[in-house]
């Protein structure tokens, strides 16, 4: 698990974009949209799927923002997190949408992943929190993956 | 001498003595002035004139809202379709087209001065200025200049959680921008570029610092950032543009009518007392986490009447220049209390160096009971009398 990790974690800052990126957008907006580039492109190198959802948006130092997807029973995901350079700490969070969280990840600083195979096919509510940016608002970015 | 003789020398020196106090104290000397043929005084407007004034605001506030708002929507798109190389603020000129192809071109130039001035580039926050210009060209000085147009000051949109990322600065057009539109020259260059930039107050704070943290922003909004409207770290103010209005222009003298129409902190920090200074800094410091902010900012009228300190406007940008960036934002967007983040932003106690600040700006003012010299004496002098005479009498005194 920590080795995979570390395989994404190297591919999405060491090395360069696998595709053009389009100029539209910002520079932080930018950073975030290569990231998950870069790591959807590992995945994939890593047997995983095309990208079933991806999410970006701004967050202030302490926010957090919640959206849902409907995951397979028996599937297994990889959700990534991702964020700008003035970005320290992010946390991913799944959860059922009754709030009970399944699987959750604050403490990988500012590039969080969640390995998770639902029992059953519904939705979830997946919650993402800025827990420390340096310049408020930090872009972030968020990748739901399937192996 | 003789106990009867003695008698009469006290009875008669108690009179001298009380007549050369009531001589030094006593009108005309005293405290009654003189009628002077010109004597500095604040106006103070009647009842109906307050409430006309106070409508004025809030429909100059309204309108300001409504233009910001509305604005939001005309510019998220040019903000989307913005590309990362462009910096500098995003101008919306509104009036007449034939207005507007005069001053767009010296505003865009204008405000891209003030921006480097300030040391921005491409910043997190974009700031968006929306100009109100007249409907109509005006040819005559004076002339069909409508009253809310020369009114009021910059009215700000800040940024929040349904938009993170733009901040509004709504300015209508003053004196020197209607004087271009009738004459289609810019007036004293240096005076409306420092006004230019002034004018974008508190958004040149989010746009160089990012949205601050929650403390910081409520602090500012609990006391309607009063602390933020001058952008003004890049370079150090002087005495001189600050104490004019304190004192009296003929003579010198502190104006103490204008300087106790301050808040009492802030007379105290006026005084030299770090207590006070404290207390002036962290005003609006209490805040409940559910308190939800007004996202427009509207300045009072004539504000600087009734600042928190003097000159309040420019504290945090001298605070920015002194500490430096890292320091400024650390403490801009901690999550900490902020007297705990600014004293460590400062290196020092809030108040004490609060204190020293506010002696850049103006001179120590004598706060408390204070005799002048001329009594001082005059009672050293009577008391000498007074010890000396009991002194001869008590050497000349026969005891039978």
């Amino acid at each position: 698990m920590t080795g995979f990790r570390t395989l994404v974690m190297i591919a999405v800052f060491a090395l360069p974009s696998a595709a053009p990126l389009r100029a539209q957008g910002n520079r932080w907006e930018r950073q975030v949209r290569e990231q998950l580039q870069r790591a959807a492109a590992t995945l994939q190198s890593a047997r995983a799927g095309p990208a079933q959802l991806t999410r970006t948006g701004t967050l202030n130092a302490e926010e957090s923002e919640s959206f849902v997807v409907t995951l397979q029973a028996g599937v297994s995901y990889e959700i990534v997190g991702v964020c700008d350079n003035d970005c320290t700490s992010l946390g991913l969070t799944l959860a059922t949408m009754s709030n009970n969280d399944i699987a959750a990840d604050r403490s990988s600083e500012n590039f969080p992943v969640l390995h998770v195979t639902p029992r059953t096919t519904v939705a979830y509510r997946v919650r993402v929190v800025m827990a420390a940016c340096q310049v408020s608002p930090c872009w972030y970015g968020v990748g739901v993956y399937r192996r | 001498m003789a106990p009867g003789l003695r008698l009469r020398l006290w009875v008669a020196a108690a009179p001298a003595a009380c007549v050369v106090v009531a001589l030094a104290y006593l009108p005309p000397r005293g405290g009654v002035r003189a009628p002077e043929p010109l004597r500095l005084q604040i106006p103070q407007p009647t009842p109906a004139r307050l409430r006309a004034q106070d409508l004025a605001d809030a429909w100059r506030a309204v309108q300001a809202e409504a233009q910001l708002r509305e604005s939001r929507y005309h510019v998220a798109s040019d903000l989307n379709r913005r590309d990362s190389a462009e910096v500098g603020p995003l101008l919306l000129a509104a009036g007449a087209d034939s207005v507007v192809s005069v001053v767009r071109p010296v505003l865009r130039a204008e405000l891209d001065t003030a921006w480097r001035r300030l040391g921005l580039g491409a910043t997190k926050v974009n700031v968006v200025v929306i100009v109100s210009l007249p409907t109509t060209v005006l040819r005559t000085a004076g002339a069909a200049t409508p009253a809310e147009a020369l009114g009021g000051g910059a009215s700000y949109l800040l940024p929040d959680s349904t938009d993170r990322t733009t901040c509004g600065v709504f300015l209508p057009a003053g004196y020197l921008i209607l004087t271009l539109v009738r004459t289609g020259r810019l007036e004293r260059i240096e005076q409306f570029r420092e006004s230019l930039k002034n004018s974008l107050g508190p958004c040149a704070f989010y746009a160089a610092y990012g949205n601050p943290g929650k403390p910081v922003r409520h602090w500012l909004a609990n006391r309607n950032f009063d602390v933020a409207l001058s952008p003004s770290w890049s370079a150090p103010g002087n005495l001189e543009n600050t104490t004019w209005w304190l004192t009296d222009f003929r003579t010198g003298h502190w104006w103490w009518e204008m300087i106790y129409r301050n808040p009492p902190s802030t007379v105290a920090c006026l005084g030299g007392r770090p207590a006070g200074c404290r207390e002036a800094v962290l005003k609006g410091v209490e805040y409940g986490f559910d308190d939800s902010l007004p996202r427009v900012l509207a300045p009072e009228r004539r504000w600087w009447l009734r600042q928190g300190l003097v000159p309040g406007e420019r504290y945090l940008a001298d605070v920015a220049r002194e500490v430096g960036r890292d320091r400024f934002l650390r403490f801009w967007s901690s999550p900490q209390p902020v007297d705990t983040a600014l004293a460590e932003a400062l290196k020092a106690p809030v108040g004490r160096w609060t204190e020293r600040w506010e002696r850049r700006y103006v001179p120590k003012v004598p706060l408390g009971a204070a005799a002048p010299l001329g009594a001082a004496l005059l009672a050293s002098l009577l008391g000498a009398v007074a010890v000396a005479s009991t002194a001869v009498t008590v050497r000349h005194r026969q005891v039978r």
